[in-house]
């Protein structure tokens, strides 16, 4: 249980996978204009997060390994990721339009959101079992979550402070992303 | 051959990757903490975007419109594993440093960006012209990057020392923090760059911005 | 959004097509690289072998019932230590290291790192010569603790943590082992 705990805060917290993996930037990047939107694409990225990280764990132990195909490996977990993103799409479009049409373009932008292929190709570099990979697949997605929230939250206040004109829109945001990541280092006791 | 020129030369500078498209960031931030590391990842990158673009290219009218997404995934997925096992064959010291990041070339926004914006519509001819144009401007991108991050934080450039000996090495260019600063730092210039060029070439324009600026400055008391 | 049934299982067909054409080359590829690949690790566990144990000439695998461990010997097929091959998790992912080990003086004779995924500049420096260097001739009972014991690499302080897990597991599977040490007590 204690471990099981250690994998969740260690993926949302001390390894967070935006501040100190690098994993997921350009969302991060790219939609974190507004609490609201980055809250949704947060809320959808970790559904996807935890359901790749079990459909991983499943085709690495049920198809990978037992066929031999190692060199499948990444085209097998992309194309998993892919048909859950679209998966998520489809249910967003039936049961939550308006976040459907706020979060627009970058649904299908979760496809390429290194964090979610990154996760899957961590679980059997890490040798995680099925519970293991739930928890850390859940752990990554609300690390993510509470990254681009915090960094919207932040921007939202942005748009009111004097920027240098060159300095505004992704450059500023990066900077920020600098502090932060300085911030989220001193989690690093934590485990 | 003028147009091949202009292919070439839009991702090298005007469209550039990194910094005027904000592609690729999470190599960008990832592996450049040293010059060599910047280098060979934009290498790799450069070589998927080449030939997965030529590929998707001499597909264009073979794949239907509907599962274009999903095929361009599962050849750029295909390239990157053969660069992957490449790499581990015969330049493995390489390999074993990028680590998790040869694979993550799949999910790189750049690689599918091109594919659905450029080689889907155009000549393989043009697309090899502009997939090497991007390529080439990525690692330039990245090497920029790994040099900056490299002489402040280890004090030296492709792994020879060019700081003396009294110099104190700034930790933080090489930890996460330092990548998020560099990069936006540079992003900074960049733009710098672009908007003075811009209001050189046209006067018309200059005034233009500068009215909107006022205008912003305003809604902002 | 009508679709005829022909141009549906055309999508299917593409799709199959692409993803057979994918897997067969790749399985090519595979069949090309993976004699490379396989002819890199074992040089590289060789290299490690040797490394760990500066005063071995020649070695011998000993089977164990999960381990890989290599007994050293000098020319004059006098044992100077073991070697083994040991493995756990790191930053980012498994962290294998070759681990040599005296079992007279009851310390260790290097380490080696033979695989990680650890952050490039950052993690992965666990693999230079200076942090890897502090290993040798540290006593078995030393606690490993990074910052202390250990002297970590900035910006790293998990990875050199989880070396310094793995090698004090690794001393204790080796002692449980019981292998016979001539000349011990």
């Amino acid at each position: 249980m204690i471990e099981l705990f250690l994998i969740f805060i260690g993926a949302a917290l001390v390894n967070n996978f935006i501040l100190a993996r690098f994993l997921g930037i350009c969302p991060f990047i790219g939609v974190s204009r507004q609490i609201d939107t980055s809250l949704g694409l947060g809320i959808a990225t970790t559904f996807v997060m935890t359901l790749s990280g079990i459909l991983a764990w499943f085709m690495q132990e049920f198809i990978l390994v037992p066929f031999n195909l190692p060199f499948m490996q990444y085209v097998f977990f992309i194309l998993a990721i892919s048909s859950i993103v679209q998966f998520v799409e489809m249910a967003l479009r039936k049961m939550f339009p308006t976040l459907y049409e706020a979060l627009g373009i970058f649904l299908p932008l979760i496809t390429t959101n290194c964090a979610i292929l990154g996760l899957a190709l961590l679980i059997p570099l890490n040798e995680y079992g099925l519970i293991q990979s739930v928890f850390f697949g859940f752990g990554a997605g609300v690390g993510f979550t509470l990254a681009i929230v915090l960094m919207a939250g932040i921007r939202e206040r942005l748009l009111f402070a004097d920027v240098p004109k060159p300095l505004q829109g992704a450059s500023i945001t990066l900077i920020t992303a600098g502090v932060m990541a300085m911030a989220f280092s001193g989690f690093l006791g934590l485990i | 051959m003028v147009r091949m020129w202009t292919d070439l030369l839009r991702g090298l500078w005007g469209e550039h990757p990194i910094f005027r498209l904000v592609l690729g960031m999470c190599p960008a931030l990832a592996v450049t903490n040293t010059a060599i590391n910047g280098m060979t990842m934009g290498l790799a990158t450069t070589f998927v975007l080449v030939t997965s673009g030529t590929i998707i290219s001499l597909l264009k009218h073979f794949i239907p419109q509907r599962v274009r997404i999903p095929s361009y995934i599962v050849i750029i997925a295909t390239f990157v594993t053969a660069a992957d096992y490449t790499l581990n064959a015969f330049w493995h010291d390489i390999h074993g440093v990028l680590g998790l990041f040869v694979p993550l070339i799949i999910v790189n926004c750049l690689i599918l960006g091109r594919a659905e914006a450029f080689s889907s519509k155009n000549t393989v001819k043009r697309t090899i012209f502009d997939s090497l144009g991007y390529g080439i401007g990525f690692t330039w991108g990245l090497v920029l990057l790994g040099v900056i991050r490299e002489v402040l934080g280890f004090g030296s450039i492709f792994g020879m020392q060019v700081m003396p000996d009294t110099f104190y090495n700034w930790t933080i260019m090489v930890l996460p923090s330092g990548a998020f600063l560099t990069l936006g730092v540079l992003l900074g210039l960049y733009n710098m760059l672009i908007q003075r060029a811009e209001s050189k070439n046209k006067v018309l324009h200059t005034v233009k911005t500068a009215s909107e600026g006022a205008f912003t400055d305003e809604s902002v008391y | 959004m009508v679709e005829k049934e022909g141009i549906e299982s055309r999508l299917i067909f593409v799709l199959v097509l692409i993803m057979i054409v994918s897997g067969v080359s790749l399985a090519g590829l595979y069949q090309w690289t993976i004699p490379h690949i396989e002819a890199h690790e074992a040089l590289a566990r060789e290299r490690a072998i040797f490394s760990v144990l500066p005063l071995a000439a020649a070695y011998e695998v000993i089977e164990t019932d999960e381990l890989l461990v290599y007994r050293g010997l000098d020319e004059a097929q006098n044992q100077v230590g073991y070697a083994m091959e040991t493995r756990g998790g790191g930053f980012q992912g498994m962290i294998t290291l070759m681990v040599g080990l005296d079992p007279e003086a009851e310390k260790l004779t290097g380490i080696e790192v033979l695989t990680m995924f650890e952050t490039p500049g950052l993690g992965a420096r666990i693999d230079e010569d200076n942090f890897k260097e502090q290993f040798t001739d540290k006593q078995f009972g030393d606690p490993f603790k990074a910052g202390k014991d250990i002297d970590t690499i900035s910006g790293a302080t998990l990875s050199v943590q989880a070396v310094g897990t793995i090698v004090s597991a690794a001393i204790t599977q080796f002692e449980a082992l019981k292998l016979d040490s001539p000349g011990g007590e």
